[in-house]
């Protein structure tokens, strides 16, 4: 097997290790400009926070030998991680909407995006009048479990 | 539950929503009255708060529903009062640590007691320190001997280092010359009767309330009070006054306040609202039953009573901060 | 002290018929989530978390209670019927289940998959019913010197299960640990871990925590998955009659009442285990099975008996992972770990006073666990079974759509704050990502929920030692748990019986 450098062999599980060290080393640096850990004889603030930090790092970096040590290399496939994405992107947007323009509007918007991406293959626009009462539906049943039996109250937006 | 529909709802609430705007304080409240409590439900605040805006709800047309917005020492749910609109339709209950703890650590930004109307104080709990009733010392004189002779060996649990009931003791310990072992327990009123049941501490900085399961059981007895008169409920238990001591009374309470800038006659509308509720059987009943001492401050009283509180316990913290007994 | 008499109060305030009917509610609900691979009964208390807030707290307790129990049972009917176990669990199930399904023996299967978890569910409770008044006395024992040490014995054991990464379960477990440090410090009126950001001064909610890592996660690891389709097909289906999924006796002699009796005896005490879970209990009892059975040839090829072993033992461990979760506050598995959750946002604080004090709002839940083993399970197997199957034909995108709506509203109801919305969201795609590298996600969140506990018990016991760390090592509570710590290192890192076992059975399946 050819020699390849550190850098070439970072592989998937290297590279969560990676940013694990670097999220870590903001922590460990948080910490520090914080507080003393001991102080007066005396277990400060930042005392356990430190060890655990401290902990991570021994963790991190035998995972991140051990990563090094794999055969496999670095591969993103944008099939795979296209979706997820997508999902991350429409909740984000579902959290940042739902006060403000309350919980019918943007629940129903929410609810018919995720339809169409988890039935993209298996025919959504097929199904297309059908799939928008499921969705009215499926809101509608949330707020009746939420707000009626529950007696909890859902913004009906700040517009109103 | 009500079972109106979904369209009626928005209908009715849209409307309202506009006349809400011309409406006169003679017709507050035309709109459900928002209560957030800014501690967890199942504690003692919560409670309070529930019960007096459910007998409140009663002589209002609309309803009075609770929120529980944790964090911050109650902080962030206070700030959602701060920053209401200032229509009276939203309430928040404020404790020692809404007053003193957060406005003096400077937890919350933009936290400000300026931001909010005060409309009344509803209930008093004055601070007291407990022992088990097998303890050695049948009362405070026995254990201040002990105490005195023993320096820093008799354990005292309190909530935390730096929070009100560590305040308290620090009082205690200034005042009588007394110094003691103190141990936190920031896990609620169950850990620390935990802690005085197992016998890791010695006595428990708390309020009388908390633990009267405990003292109606015999298992708990309350040494003293740090307040002015005898508590209605527990009547044997002396207080520091009454021994002679100045300047300890000392607890907590729960203040009702609306965010500023509301108009002066929705304030005293939701005054005389909890007045009425304060002053029903029903609140009397259920504040004897729990061991909560119902106490009345209008609106007139009650921000220069949180005012004064605010100060002296800023003075005192600073007082202990330059002499190095806590940190800032 | 009047123990016998609050667990009769217990069933008593159980039969009352607005409590009991949350326990079938709940094992509705956990039976569907068991069922559908992808959900699990972790996720249904996950999601039902927010609505615990405005629900009497005995009846939460109750359904959460029929929840655990039809979870951990209902792994098995789509472990046998298509091989994808609906829950971890179900393991070892789906091993000789759809052997038997292959057959045409799935009814079968399926008939001793659901008496062996009634019998361990049975057995189990009945244990912790037991045991619960010396886990009291035992615990006030243990003060904070002896709950640091037990704490730190908990994660340590927790972390060394992990028998596919240790590093990686160290490292979620740290996380987790980290995570719960920021906002406001536990002792003292100060704010840490900000990062200049003011609105975390708030801290991270625990139920963002748990809705993101199990709800959210499931949900962007499934959108990443590929479509399959999961239908049965029709004549399968068409051939299940009720009679086909009743034991007779006959097999269950041959399987033999000390193998029922022994499985729900490992299964117990693996709950008590922190950390193991249904998927070990299973895994040891049918290991054991193996070991000791007439007819090892059997097993991979279609063993009622490695069934029988396997369900008797994951449905026994429940009731074994309520024990230290109501005594110490640390929980035996996932389930209770959300369970936990359920019990603390609630205010009610694990430990002797729960059980002494407020006992009246634990042993409704005893019983309830009781009767969704012994009553409810078999009813509704009876009456449920033909369609339980069909549940995995469920449609994908009304399945996550609805789960994600649920999540994130009620990641709302339960905090009134789109911060915390974002929190949950947040710790979905962080669970995301270590999931895809084989982080085990349980070891975060109770990484989240002990790591506060341990600082606490900590920091109280250097002040108990007047600043001296010694009083860990000469506190006999706390001596008992770093003992304990140091035989369980030796036996699961440097004996580890488990592994090799474990290479023997995989060896045996294939």
């Amino acid at each position: 097997m050819a020699k390849r450098s550190v850098l070439e062999r970072i592989n998937s599980t290297s590279l969560l290790a990676l940013v694990l060290i670097l999220v870590n080393s903001i922590y460990l640096f948080e910490a520090i400009k914080t507080a003393e850990p001991i102080k007066n004889g005396e277990v400060g603030i930042t005392f356990f926070p430190i060890v655990a930090s401290i902990l991570l790092y021994i963790a991190a970096i035998i995972i991140f030998i051990a990563g090094i040590k794999e055969k496999s290399v670095l591969s993103f496939q944008l099939s795979r991680i296209g979706k997820p994405i997508m999902v991350i992107f429409l909740t984000l947007i579902y959290v940042l909407i739902f006060k403000s323009i309350g919980y019918f509007i943007s629940s129903i918007i929410y609810v018919l995006c995720l339809m169409f991406l988890f039935e993209e293959e298996s025919g959504f626009k097929k199904k297309k009048l059908l799939n928008i009462l499921f969705t009215v539906i499926i809101v509608a049943l949330i707020y009746i479990l939420y707000q009626k039996i529950f007696g909890v109250r859902l913004p009906i937006g700040e517009v109103f | 539950m009500k079972s109106r529909n979904i369209i009626s709802i928005i209908l009715v609430i849209m409307f309202l929503s506009l006349f809400s705007i011309a409406s006169f304080a003679q017709d507050f409240p035309t709109k459900d009255i928002r209560t957030i409590v800014p501690w967890a439900s199942g504690g003692g605040t919560d409670a309070i708060i529930r019960v007096i805006s459910k007998i409140a709800e009663k002589s209002i047309p609309t309803a009075i529903y609770v929120e529980n917005i944790e964090g911050g020492l109650s902080g962030v749910g206070l700030y959602e009062v701060m920053n209401a609109k200032s229509d009276g339709y939203t309430i928040g209950g404020f404790t020692y640590d809404s007053i003193v703890t957060v406005p003096r650590q400077e937890l919350v930004p933009g936290y400000s007691l300026d931001k909010v109307k005060m409309i009344c104080l509803v209930t008093k709990e004055a601070g007291a320190m407990v022992v088990r009733e097998d303890a050695p010392w049948k009362n405070w004189e026995e254990f201040a001997a002990a105490a005195k002779e023993n320096p820093r060996k008799i354990s005292v649990g309190v909530d935390g280092i730096g929070n009100a009931q560590h305040l308290r003791l620090l009082k205690i310990n200034e005042v009588t010359g007394l110094e003691f072992k103190v141990l936190p327990y920031p896990g609620g009123s169950g850990e620390k009767k935990e802690a005085l049941l197992s016998g890791e501490a010695d006595a428990i900085m708390t309020s009388l309330g908390d633990f009267a399961p405990l003292i109606h059981a015999g298992e708990v007895r309350g040494l003293i009070e740090m307040a002015d008169q005898r508590n209605p409920q527990f009547t044997d238990v002396p207080n520091f006054q009454e021994l002679g001591y100045e300047g300890l009374v000392k607890g907590s309470f729960v203040i009702l306040a609306t965010t500023a800038g509301t108009p002066d006659d929705v304030v005293a509308k939701l005054e005389q609202i909890f007045y009425d509720a304060h002053h029903s059987d029903e609140f009397r009943d259920w504040a004897q039953e729990t061991g909560v001492v119902a106490t009345w401050l209008g609106t007139d009283e009650v921000t220069d009573y949180a005012m004064q509180v605010q100060e002296d316990e800023f003075e005192m913290i600073q007082k202990l901060i330059d002499d190095g007994v806590i940190e800032g | 002290m009047g123990n016998l008499d609050g667990i009769i109060q217990g069933f008593i305030t159980f039969f009352n018929p607005s409590v009991g009917i949350y326990a079938i509610i709940g094992f509705i609900i956990g039976a569907f989530f068991g069922a559908v691979p992808g959900l699990t009964s972790v996720l249904a208390i996950a999601l039902l978390l927010p609505m615990t807030y405005s629900m009497d707290i005995v009846s939460s307790l109750v359904m959460c209670m029929g929840i655990y129990m039809a979870g951990i049972y209902s792994g098995s009917i789509t472990a046998t019927t298509i091989n994808i176990p609906g829950a971890p669990s179900a393991m070892m199930t789906a091993i000789e289940g759809n052997q038997l399904m292959k057959r045409g023996l799935g009814a079968k299967a399926l008939g001793h998959a659901a008496f062996a978890s009634m019998i361990g569910g049975t057995i189990g409770t009945l244990l912790l019913i037991m045991v619960s008044p010396y886990s009291v006395k035992l615990a006030l024992m243990v003060k904070t010197p002896g709950k640091f040490s037990l704490i730190l014995f908990a994660l340590i054991v927790i972390i060394l299960i992990q028998r596919k990464s240790i590093a990686k379960g160290a490292i979620a477990t740290f996380l987790g640990i980290m995570f719960a440090t920021i906002g406001i410090d536990t002792m003292k009126p100060l704010a840490r871990f900000t990062f200049g950001f003011d609105i975390l001064v708030q801290g991270i909610d625990m139920m963002s925590v748990i809705i993101g890592t199990f709800a959210i996660s499931e949900l962007l690891i499934q959108s990443g998955e590929i479509e399959k389709k999961l239908e049965i097909s029709k004549d399968v289906l068409s051939k299940i009659r009720r009679k086909d999924f009743i034991p007779t006796l006959e097999e269950i002699k041959s399987i033999g009442l000390w193998r029922y009796f022994k499985s729900s005896l490992i299964g117990f005490f693996t709950g008590v285990l922190p950390g193991a879970g249904g998927s070990m209990a299973a895994f040891i009892s049918y290991a054991e099975a193996m070991r000791s059975s007439k007819n090892p040839e059997e097993y991979g090829t279609g063993s009622l008996e490695g069934i029988a072993a396997a369900e008797t033992a994951n449905n026994a461990m429940c009731g074994g992972a309520i024990v230290p979760m109501l005594t110490f506050g640390i929980p035996g598995d996932a389930t209770t770990a959300v369970l936990l959750g359920v019990l603390v946002i609630n205010g009610l604080q694990p430990g002797p006073q729960l059980m002494t004090k407020q006992f009246h709002l634990i042993a409704p839940m005893f019983a309830a666990l009781l009767v969704s083993a012994l009553v409810i399970l078999p009813i509704t197997f009876y009456l449920l079974a033909p369609y339980f199957i069909k549940i995995v034909s469920i449609n994908r995108g009304i399945l996550y759509a609805s789960i994600a709506t649920v999540a994130i509203v009620g990641s709302f109801v339960s905090t009134f704050s789109v911060f915390q919305m974002a929190i949950t969201l947040i710790f979905g795609v962080i669970a995301y990502f270590l999931r895809k590298q084989n982080y085990p996600t349980v070891t975060l969140l109770l990484g989240f929920i002990l790591g506060p506990m341990l600082e606490d018990y900590f920091r109280r016991g250097l002040s108990l030692g007047h600043g001296s760390p010694l009083i860990f090592f000469t506190s006999p509570d706390s001596l008992f748990f770093l003992v304990l710590t140091v035989i369980f290192y030796y036996f699961l890192m440097i004996k580890k019986p488990m592994i090799m076992k474990e290479d023997l059975v995989q060896k045996k399946a294939k």
